[in-house]
């Protein structure tokens, strides 16, 4: 373990954060909340600032790392967010509980959506503005930021970029890190202020624009009314952020090739085919399914629309209260998330990829049984999958699994239902935001005990960076020499 | 630049190590999955899978607006095909490497007619590098411009030697006309001017006629000074190209190969050589051929091992210079102190040949540098510059032309001839200009005046 690097990056991460937190200054002073909007955020600068300062002010002499360091520098990072995260939080007295502010903060960086406050429409505008720019933050990245804006980008740091962009396989969109980085960014932050513009011409106001915009693109979920997005009550802007959503669900690759090469590549993608597949499988069968419950055909699939896409993509905004649809609706909308967005987007669940590789290597498992000898190759966008990939694929599905029983087997310590305790943690875990019944989208994660919340924090930090990097810090191995 | 290297074999990662690091933006092309992942997680490279003789992966990588392709995967004809293929998709150079004698007799066809910028040749290179060496045995290093005719040999000041403690104005040449081009002491780099004192323990750099600088290599060390007899073990391609190049010199050689055949055919082809039927690993039959006898020995085997422990044991047991082939460089830091004086590296010496080019044409686009060069560790630049008639520093005598500092005219090149200038020398339009500075970005032979 090279000790010195893993010290020196997490000092810039939290340099940056610090900086990160200047925007909710200006929301404080342009809402004019004086001092009581203000000192939060100077505070919890400062603190964040001065922790980072001292910690990246020597740059180490051995600044070579490899994977370990890698996860080990990514996983540190998301805790260390999550804690410095929390403090504008406690310091103005909006959630006075700290396991709930580090869950609240944690639920933001990974762009959940799921929260403990109960009361958010009394809560101040610059409180308000952070809790949703941690959406913005944490849907690409902070360390692809931090590889975006830093200088001095070294090649080793391919392995904290692969740590934290989500999915089974990472390539760079061009050669060099830096400027992958940077377009990724580029074409992040212009489809979100497209969205910003979109929602403001439809009525919403400015503020409350940029706060659903982030939510998008960050696929992260967290309302700032009662009802969430329900509250506007406009068709348009359901729309906008339903059609959002699924686009911040689809791989940013993607966009690059579109813009630099040629949009048929793109359209024979096969994950992408997969994705539109299963939403379009979805929302048919849920429509079947609850259309007795709706008059308006046109309320109806709006609604469903809003919700499969708000799931799949694991944003969790709500319009309708999906809580009082039939069972076999729920349940549609349960197992998608465990799909997830596509590989390379802002979204989490398993990825629709994997997703894809277990369906077909289920389906050649079968085939192989009724002939034993027969080579069957598993194919995915053309390419026949090595048994290396195949085999790092299924044993992600068997630790996923085993972490989720752990997580599970906790929850319902402080649970009422079991309902309530397999969403919540699927919708932690997954960073979809609301689940059902207790924590469905009009109930809130207020009723679980200390250790349940901070728990579900932990998995909520592990489902968003792909469960490896957290459990690279729990191995002791890492930890010592050689 | 964006550069498309095809093939990550040993030159291929070299290159990607080197020129990554100096922010160009490289796509290597492999055959191999495993091989490419481990090179793009070393590296910030992108990788593109597939055989870079193909067209499909050559647009995949962008060669059709790259800078440079540079084709080095094992196989001649795929590194000739990549590099036609490379040329007519858009490239603006493109490099191939071919080990091939045979092909490589046609490189100006190939060169003019199909368009490939430069061949090279990593046995040919070697061999050059082997008689460098051998010119200048006392030398830790020779570098080498205008292909080959200017040389620049590093040596270390010797405690006893007569020139340390001497200021430069008080040189003049006694110990050999040299011109001290750069002087590396401890971290520092110094352009020598007229009162700089060369001191004990330091690196120069000295350029002169080879006659010169053999001279002044005597009079720094004693031994050493001329080798004239050399024994090489092992008779493959290097030494096929080293016995064409050492035949024409007055050296006395002997070959020892172990494989009838092939020295058979050495035998036929240089008569002028020696060349023994045997087995040069064993300690009895090198004691037999006397090698303690000659003044370098150079091995040149397929197998790193016993080249080394043959150049340990020539070096122990008295021989003065030994030279050494090895191809894997990894592990040689740990070799520092068994006695192996010269090492070759054929892959090694390829990549930095390719680098200089990169270099070159980075540095050559839009400005009047005819050839760029970077010495000690990239501090120092070596510029070329063709002079036109309408240059300032035309007709007045060097030592009246103010230059700025930290910089110095190494060479003048004029028609066939070459000028290691004193004060009294002046530049002529159509001259070819060598210059030697610790400043950077000089675009135009007009710069070095204040």
């Amino acid at each position: 373990m090279n000790y010195g690097i893993v010290r020196f990056t997490l000092g810039r991460i939290l340099c940056i954060t610090a900086l990160l937190m200047a925007p909710s200054l200006f929301v404080a002073l342009i809402y004019s909340e004086g001092w009581q909007g203000l000192w939060p955020f100077l505070l919890s600068i400062l603190i964040t600032g001065g922790f980072g300062l001292i910690m990246g002010f020597k740059r180490p002499e051995n600044t070579s790392y490899f994977a370990r360091e890698g996860f080990v520098i990514v996983a540190l990072s998301w805790l260390a967010l999550s804690v410095f995260g929390c403090l504008p939080f406690l310091f103005s007295g909006t959630i006075v509980n700290p396991v709930n502010a580090f869950f609240e903060t944690a639920s933001g960086f990974t762009t959940t959506g799921a929260s403990i406050m109960t009361d958010v429409e009394s809560t101040s505008k610059s409180i308000l503005w952070w809790r949703s720019f941690t959406h913005l933050i944490g849907g690409m990245g902070v360390l692809v930021f931090a590889l975006a804006v830093m200088p001095n980008i070294k090649s080793e740091d391919v392995y904290a970029m692969k740590a934290e962009v989500p999915g089974p396989t990472f390539g760079k969109i061009r050669a060099k890190l830096r400027s992958s980085a940077r377009i990724l960014y580029i074409i992040y932050l212009s489809m979100t202020a497209a969205v910003v513009i979109l929602l403001f011409l439809g009525g919403m106001p400015l503020f409350d624009s940029f706060l659903h915009a982030f939510g998008t693109a960050g696929t992260g979920g967290f309302g700032i009314k009662a009802n969430s997005v329900a509250y506007y009550n406009s068709a348009y802007i359901e729309y906008v952020i339903g059609v959002g959503m699924l686009l911040f669900g689809v791989n940013f690759n993607l966009y690059y090739f579109m813009i630099f090469k040629h949009i048929k590549g793109v359209l024979k993608n096969e994950e992408l085919r997969w994705y539109l597949g299963i939403i379009a499988f979805a929302i048919i069968s849920i429509c079947i399914n609850i259309s007795h419950l709706y008059d308006s055909v046109s309320k109806m699939v709006r609604d469903v629309f809003f919700s499969v896409s708000s799931i799949i993509t694991t944003t969790g905004y709500s319009t309708a209260d999906f809580n009082r649809w039939p069972l076999f609706s729920k349940v549609c909308l349960l197992l998608l998330m465990f799909v997830g967005g596509m590989a390379g987007s802002t979204a989490g669940g398993l990825k629709v990829s994997r997703f894809a590789i277990y369906i077909k290597s289920a389906i050649q498992e079968i085939r192989k049984n009724v002939s034993p000898n027969r080579r069957l190759p598993v194919k995915f966008e053309g390419k026949t999958l090595n048994s290396g990939l195949l085999r790092q694929l299924s044993f992600y599905l068997t630790t996923y699994t085993i972490v989720f029983m752990i997580l599970l087997l906790i929850t319902t310590l402080s649970s009422q239902t079991f309902f309530t305790a397999f969403s919540a943690v699927a919708a932690t875990f997954n960073n979809i935001g609301p689940g059902f019944d207790a924590v469905g989208p009009s109930g809130s994660y207020e009723g679980f005990d200390n250790l349940t919340t901070f728990i579900l924090s932990i998995g909520m930090i592990m489902g968003r960076l792909e469960i490896f990097p957290v459990l690279v810090l729990l191995n002791p191995r890492t930890w010592k020499r050689g | 630049m964006d550069i498309v290297i095809a093939g990550a074999g040993k030159v291929g990662e070299e290159l990607c190590c080197d020129l990554s690091k100096e922010n160009h933006n490289i796509i290597l092309i492999e055959l191999n999955e495993t091989r490419l992942d481990q090179l793009t997680n070393m590296y910030d490279i992108g990788g593109v899978l597939g055989n870079g003789g193909i067209y499909d992966v050559q647009a995949e990588a962008g060669v059709n607006d790259c800078d440079i392709f540079i084709a080095v995967t094992p196989n001649d004809e795929t590194n000739i095909i990549a590099a036609i293929t490379a040329k007519k998709l858009g490239a603006k150079y493109t490099i191939a490497r071919v080990r091939n004698p045979d092909y490589f007799k046609q490189m100006n066809f190939l060169r003019e007619s199909l368009g490939i910028s430069m061949m090279i040749n990593p046995e040919l290179e070697a061999a050059h590098d082997i008689v460098r060496m051998l010119m200048f045995p006392a030398a830790l290093n020779v570098e080498y411009f205008e292909q080959g005719r200017v040389n620049m040999v590093e040596v270390v000041l010797q405690s006893d030697a007569p020139m340390a403690g001497m200021k430069l104005k008080d040189y003049n040449g006694r110990y050999g006309n040299v011109l001290i081009c750069i002087v590396v002491r401890g971290d520092k780099v110094l352009i020598p001017d007229g009162e700089t004192r060369l001191e004990a323990g330091d690196h120069v750099m000295v350029t002169g006629s080879n006659a010169d600088v053999t001279t002044f290599c005597r009079h720094n060390q004693h031994r050493l000074s001329k080798i004239s007899s050399v024994l090489i073990i092992g008779g493959g391609k290097l030494t096929h190209y080293l016995l064409s190049l050492l035949v024409k010199t007055q050296i006395r050689i002997k070959v020892i190969e172990a494989d009838s055949s092939i020295a058979d055919k050495l035998a036929a082809d240089f008569p002028q050589a020696e060349i023994i039927f045997g087995d040069g690993t064993k300690q009895m039959f090198l004691n037999e051929e006397r090698f303690t006898d000659y003044d370098s020995v150079i091995s040149l085997l397929g197998i790193d091992e016993e080249n080394i422990l043959i150049s340990i044991y020539a070096s122990r047991m008295g021989v003065e210079k030994t030279i050494t082939k090895v191809n894997r460089t990894d592990l040689l830091k740990v070799l520092d102190n068994v006695g192996l004086q010269s090492i070759v590296t054929p892959q090694q010496l390829i990549a930095d040949q390719i680098i200089r080019f990169v270099r070159s044409t980075e540095n050559t686009l839009g400005s009047n540098i005819n050839a760029f060069y970077r010495l000690a560790n990239g501090r120092v630049e070596v510029l070329q510059f063709h002079v036109k008639e309408t240059s300032r520093t035309l007709y007045t005598p060097l030592t009246e032309l103010s230059i700025k500092p930290g910089l110095l005219i190494a060479c003048i090149i004029r028609e066939n001839s070459l000028i290691y200038p004193s004060g009294s020398d002046m530049i002529l339009p159509g001259d070819d200009v060598i210059i030697v500075t610790t400043n950077k970005n000089f675009q135009n032979i007009d710069d070095i005046i204040k």
